[in-house]
């Protein structure tokens, strides 16, 4: 025991206490949130500009409303980038004012139809907010200046020259609408089998970016809520049609709770309202937590071992101590690495929860089988990263050798969203039950505060138990035979067939 | 205590299908500079590693220190590995100090002092082993060996890569530690060194002994067939002398080789005769002239 807390020791000491270890540890969860923060900050940086917008109108009614959209969302977009004091006497967050489409200064607009939920200058805080500011195009900060082209003899000559003009920079996109959009009439609902059947003709969009661009999404949701006011124009009186849109508009709101349950008092109750964003970003945050610890655990054991085999450390080490101790020692030594990891990312996690008022969302319940599912996760991997690293020579082919592993280790991060919107789905249930997936699936399963039947929390731990055995025993195996070996790298076969005899080290 | 600080009764390793080590019977004495002595890949480091208990036996027993189980080397046994195994990051101190604690010597900061001192390398203690150059890190080397008092201290090829004034250094301090009472396995496959450091030498060649005993008598088993001759004119010898395999001529002197049976004292009565002689001396073989005879007639 002496020798192996030696080693452990060592082996801590030189994770933990090394600079690379220190930037790594700050480096990481800048890394992994930059990947979400970077794309605003550049947006940020990005200086608005006016996108020429050319509108081939076949019908002769719809430019002038869409172009007065445009200059209405050009005016929100001022105002948006304001401070909310600045901005009292900026128009309202309406997509599109009533008014605008039918060209009537008189009708109210305060009976506007559109995306009230939206105020200028307001964060994005909750997707409410977010569909508010994505409806009125405001996730793009460039200018939206639409101008005409003449509908009577445009042809595919006239598409050319003006695509030429998107190439050379001159034009964003053009838009054709067809002739009949508005007088389409409705058909009769007893033939209409299928949503398709309703649709109205189609506008075409031609652009460098047609298929993601947030000007068309801009141009879909005005473009359709224009139609649907002129449509609507022609059968409902202009006084009452403000309020049919604004019927229109409203919804019900179906609003998440938790379980009903009796307390100590005898009062039944209910548990609190789940909060959306919280309910999605804890299960990941503490599934990516679990990811980084063992990305930081198992990379530096693979270098220790391939230090120890390169360097000949390993003779010297074996000639004091065998390899179960050596092997041992090196496994203790990462998990207390990784447990200083996990403590500073969990207390920095904790704190920035109590800052920004999430405080009642971390889920301390699920903290003990975190840190056993944890620990139980850098052991095995720890392990295969070990077993690889005294199979091989040099770093490059430990590569090769990893990338399945890595593949394995990753298999949560691809299917998360599957699992917190359906914890208990085949999916989650089976992904539990691979040892490799069982600690990082279980975690999450567990942070959605969705309830796992008892026999599935009992079985995959005790799979994830019985894996993580049988990964250390493998990889003891393959580290023994491998450590002392030099010379060419042994093939994938090779390796496996070390698990099966002792040949090499031990021999009676 | 025992007589012999290892002892090897009929030891067999294989790797597959190539035997490393066949048949090995040896016994080396307490306090002894025992050599180890073959060419590369002849069976030396199997040997070794079965004395440190890295590899196990298939066939045959092996007592360490008066132990034949463990499964792990005796903590009273000090490693010199050929190929340098040390932490390149570590900090000299701290690398002797975890060496000397794997082998459970854990008071041991007097005597890492004492050690670098004694090797002049008192001023490197905080330097990390990267630092250090081949001859420096040798030398660190050494004292992790031989920090933790081992009694016995196994030093593969511990003169590699070490200039003449440092290599004298390391000699005195292998006969300091084998005067303290260490059992001293010295490994090399250079003859030379194994001559002037050790009184007994063990040969192996494709796994299996050829020689085993003192310097005296494994020269006395293989006698002196060489002669180094200088006229006082320094010209060459007469073509017809009796007993004489070939003549080659090396600087002023002449290297007579005899015929086997031939003695060196007729040789010397007939040129008495015949030219004046400066200089007239009988070669005893060297290890490496015995060990080339031997893989010379091995290969046959």
């Amino acid at each position: 025991m002496r020798k192996i807390l030696t080693i452990a020791w060592r082996e801590y000491q030189a994770m933990v206490a090394t600079r690379a270890f220190m930037i790594g540890m700050a480096m990481m969860p800048v890394l992994m949130l930059g990947g979400a923060w970077l794309p605003r900050l550049l947006q940020g940086m990005e200086e608005a500009e006016d996108r020429r917008i050319a509108v081939i109108d076949r019908t002769g009614r719809l430019f002038q409303p869409l172009k007065l959209a445009a200059e209405h969302r050009t005016r929100l977009l001022k105002a948006d980038r304001k401070a909310p004091d600045e901005i009292s006497d900026e128009p309202s967050g309406d997509v599109i004012p009533v008014s605008l489409v039918l060209n009537d200064s008189e009708s109210s607009e305060t009976a506007a139809g559109g995306m009230s939920a939206f105020q200028p200058g307001m964060t994005q805080r909750n997707p409410e907010e977010r569909k508010a500011r994505e409806a009125l195009g405001l996730e793009e900060i460039h200018r939206y200046v639409l101008e005409e082209v003449s509908a009577g003899t445009f042809g595919d000559e006239e598409r050319l020259a003006l695509s030429e003009k998107i190439r050379k920079g001159e034009l964003y996109a053009f838009v054709e609408i067809p002739e009949d959009i508005l007088e389409a009439e409705l058909p009769d609902l007893s033939v209409i089998t299928s949503p398709e059947q309703l649709q109205l003709s189609t506008v075409t969009w031609i652009a460098e970016d047609a298929a993601l661009s947030d000007a068309k999404r801009w141009a879909d949701m005005s473009l359709n809520q224009i139609i649907r006011i002129q449509r609507l124009a022609s059968t409902v009186s202009p006084l009452v049609l403000p309020t049919v849109m604004l019927e229109l508009e409203r919804k019900a709101v179906v609003q998440g709770s938790g379980l009903y349950f009796r307390d100590a008092s005898g009062q039944i109750t209910s548990e609190e309202k789940p909060n959306e964003f919280a309910s999605l970003m804890l299960p990941v945050g503490i599934m990516m937590l679990m990811f980084m610890v063992i990305m930081m655990s198992a990379q530096p054991m693979l270098e220790s071992v391939l230090e120890e085999k390169t360097l000949r450390i390993a003779e010297v080490l074996l000639g004091a101590a065998n390899a179960n101790q050596l092997m041992t020692g090196k496994l203790i030594g990462n998990v207390a690495g990784s447990l200083t990891v996990f403590g500073v990312y969990s207390i920095g996690g904790i704190v920035a929860a109590v800052c920004n008022g999430y405080s009642d969302s971390i889920p301390y319940s699920i903290l003990p089988w975190f840190i056993v599912y944890q620990l139980l996760a850098v052991l095995l991997f720890s392990s295969v990263f070990m077993a690889i690293a005294a199979s091989v020579s040099q770093l490059r082919e430990a590569q090769s050798l990893l990338m399945p592993v890595w593949m394995v280790i990753m298999l949560p991060l691809f299917v998360w969203f599957n699992v917190v919107r359906e914890p208990n789905s085949t999916l989650a249930t089976v992904m539990s039950f691979f040892p490799p997936s069982t600690p990082m699936m279980m975690t999450l399963r567990m942070a959605t505060g969705a309830t796992i039947p008892v026999w599935q929390t009992i079985a995959s731990f005790v799979l994830m138990i019985a894996g993580t055995t049988v990964g250390i025993l493998a990889a003891a195996r393959i580290y023994r035979v491998g450590m002392l070996r030099q010379g060419k790298t042994p093939r994938m076969t090779e390796i496996l067939g070390w698990l099966f005899n002792r040949d090499g080290v031990r021999g009676k | 205590m025992s007589d012999y600080a290892v002892q090897l009764e009929q030891v067999t390793k294989s790797f597959g299908t190539a035997t490393a080590v066949r048949e090995l019977d040896l016994n080396i004495p307490t306090g002894s500079i025992y050599g180890f002595i073959g060419p590369n890949g002849s069976g030396k480091t199997t040997t070794i590693r079965m004395i440190l208990r890295i590899f196990f036996p298939d066939r045959g027993r092996v007592v360490v220190l008066g132990k034949d189980r463990g499964d792990c080397a005796d903590d009273r046994v000090g490693y010199l590995p050929e190929e340098r195994g040390l932490y390149r990051r570590m900090k000299v101190r701290d690398l002797l100090r975890y060496y000397a604690r794997l082998k459970g010597f854990r008071d041991c900061d007097a005597e890492i002092t004492s050690w670098l001192e004694r090797l002049g390398a008192d001023s490197w203690e905080k330097r990390r082993i990267e630092t250090l150059s081949k001859g420096m890190s040798q030398k660190i080397q050494f004292i992790a060996a031989v920090v933790a008092k081992p009694r016995l201290l196994i030093l593969d090829e511990p003169f590699s890569g070490l200039d003449p004034v440092n290599l004298e250094l390391l000699r005195e301090a292998i006969h300091e530690v084998r005067r303290g009472g260490t059992t001293i396995i010295f490994s090399t496959h250079e003859m030379d060194v194994a001559e002037r450091m050790c009184e007994r030498v063990f040969m192996i060649y494709n796994g299996q002994k050829v020689l085993d005993g003192t310097i005296g008598d494994i020269q006395r088993q293989y006698p002196a067939n060489e002669v180094r001759i200088r006229t006082e004119t320094g010209g060459g010898l007469p073509a017809d002398l009796p007993g004489v395999e070939r003549v080659e001529a090396r600087g002023d002197f002449q290297h007579v080789t005899l015929k086997q049976g031939s003695r060196a004292d007729e040789l010397l009565q007939r040129l008495v005769g015949t030219v004046r002689l400066e200089h007239f001396e009988l070669l005893r073989p060297s290890l490496h002239n015995i060990f080339l005879r031997i893989a010379g007639r091995k290969s046959e």
